[in-house]
């Protein structure tokens, strides 16, 4: 049987919402040093299951540093536990930018779009050659959220249309 | 349990003057029209700049407190006083967080947080710039065009604050703000309210907080009020000296925890 080219897989975003992301960066300043995920979950009362995502979204936004079971405050992490809350904002713009292909994606289609939107189906397309439709629709929501947050871009949910907003403010 | 009764018929010149109280309530109660009662008689004064926690069991009446200090619900016997004038009515001056943030699901975020302003009599304009400045404030900025249902718990309870400080309200109530989220989202609010509430860029600097839970009064608090059930009386007010900001690990801070646990058993 011949073999088909695979495309390049689209890196999961763990499903993790921005206050939880920040939570987990304050709870380890709190706790000081390395904590072992484990020992971590148990405190905050946890399952292991639904650290996981928020300890993984912190990781691929760069505040922490994950290695043998224990987690770390990075110092990026520690930056935007000091920042105020347009510090914040700035380093999770810059760090979603350059880590978060689905992002870069949307940015790079939103530049091209001549009216500055994107259809919700063109982002699910591009997710469906990696997931199945329920967890694409699950990327979308995690990275709409992201992003209003980081104030990367923003979603319309009457015409399902990701936009750029300064730019329909001014329009 | 702290109880001042102010005597107004004499100028009082051997007691040294103490300033009017931001709010004074004097042995309130609450009955409901079955006659069963429910609260009190609770006298309490609260000064200005306090974090006041009231903590208890389910059923102590804690929200209902909160709803007579607001003016949301009448008093049965006693009065409730803000700068030493008697309320009757809705309170202007405070404002309220509910646990299950009461949001209107077909209103965005912005229209959600002006809402609080159209019964002021302020114009669309005004209204929607002062919205603004609260939701940047709770980090909201990005969200305004969203609805409630695109948002995670943690801001949907920011929505809930930026309404309430929208009104700039001198006093603000709420009731078991944290409960509805995960530990971590919680934590992550806390240290917001704790931010906006001691960089003082607000009018709001009395804060009335209800929770079931023993480590976050001692996180926030100045004073915790213990309540009791059938009917809800204050059993015990205690200050809470510990600098800021508390830090969970530290001796001081489980020290003051054990201290509480061992006066609520």
């Amino acid at each position: 049987m011949k073999k088909t080219k695979k495309p390049t897989a689209i890196p999961v975003l763990p499903d993790a919402r921005i206050g939880s992301i920040v939570g987990l960066l304050e709870t380890l300043n709190e706790q000081g040093a390395r904590v072992g995920i484990s020992k971590l979950s148990e405190s905050l009362r946890f399952e292991l299951n639904d650290l996981m995502p928020i300890t993984e979204a912190a990781e691929l936004l760069g505040f922490v540093k994950i290695g043998n079971g224990d987690i770390e405050l990075a110092e990026l992490g520690r930056k935007v536990i000091d920042g105020d809350e347009n510090a914040k904002k700035a380093i999770f713009r810059q760090q979603m930018t350059s880590n978060v292909l689905l992002a870069k994606r949307i940015q790079g289609e939103l530049a091209n779009s001549e009216d500055h939107r994107v259809g919700r189906e063109v982002i699910l397309e591009f997710l469906g050659s990696s997931f199945p439709p329920d967890e694409s629709e699950r990327q979308v929501r995690t990275v709409v959220d992201w992003a209003r947050y980081a104030e990367l871009f923003d979603y319309d949910s009457d015409s399902d249309q990701f936009f750029l907003p300064e730019i329909a403010e001014t329009a | 349990m702290t109880s001042q009764i102010q005597d107004t018929s004499s100028s009082a010149s051997v007691v040294p003057e103490s300033p009017v109280p931001l709010l004074e309530l004097r042995e309130i109660t609450k009955s409901f029209p079955n006659r069963i009662h429910i609260l009190g008689p609770i006298s309490l004064v609260v000064q200005e700049g306090e974090f006041v926690v009231v903590i208890g069991p389910s059923g102590a009446g804690k929200s209902t407190l909160l709803r007579t200090i607001t003016g949301l619900t009448d008093v049965t016997s006693g009065e409730v006083l803000y700068r030493g004038q008697r309320i009757s009515g809705v309170n202007p001056r405070t404002a309220l967080v509910f646990q299950s943030f009461a949001l209107f699901p077909w209103l965005t975020v912005m229209e959600n947080v002006a809402l609080g302003l159209e019964a002021r009599g302020l114009d669309k304009p005004t209204r929607y710039s002062r919205a603004r400045r609260y939701i940047d404030m709770v980090g909201l900025d990005g969200y305004e065009r969203a609805y409630p249902r695109e948002l995670s718990g943690g801001m949907k309870q920011r929505v809930g604050l930026a309404r309430a400080l929208t009104v700039e309200p001198e006093l603000l109530c709420m009731d078991e703000p944290f409960s509805g989220l995960d530990a971590l989202t919680a934590s992550n609010l806390r240290e917001q309210l704790l931010d906006i509430w001691l960089s003082k860029q607000i009018v709001t600097n009395t804060i009335i907080l209800v929770t079931h839970s023993v480590e976050e009064a001692v996180l926030l608090g100045d004073r915790i009020l213990l309540m009791a059930a059938a009917p809800g009386t204050i059993v015990g007010d205690y200050p809470i000296t510990l600098d800021r900001p508390r830090k969970r690990k530290s001796l001081q801070f489980e020290e003051k925890l054990d201290e509480l646990y061992s006066l609520i058993v």
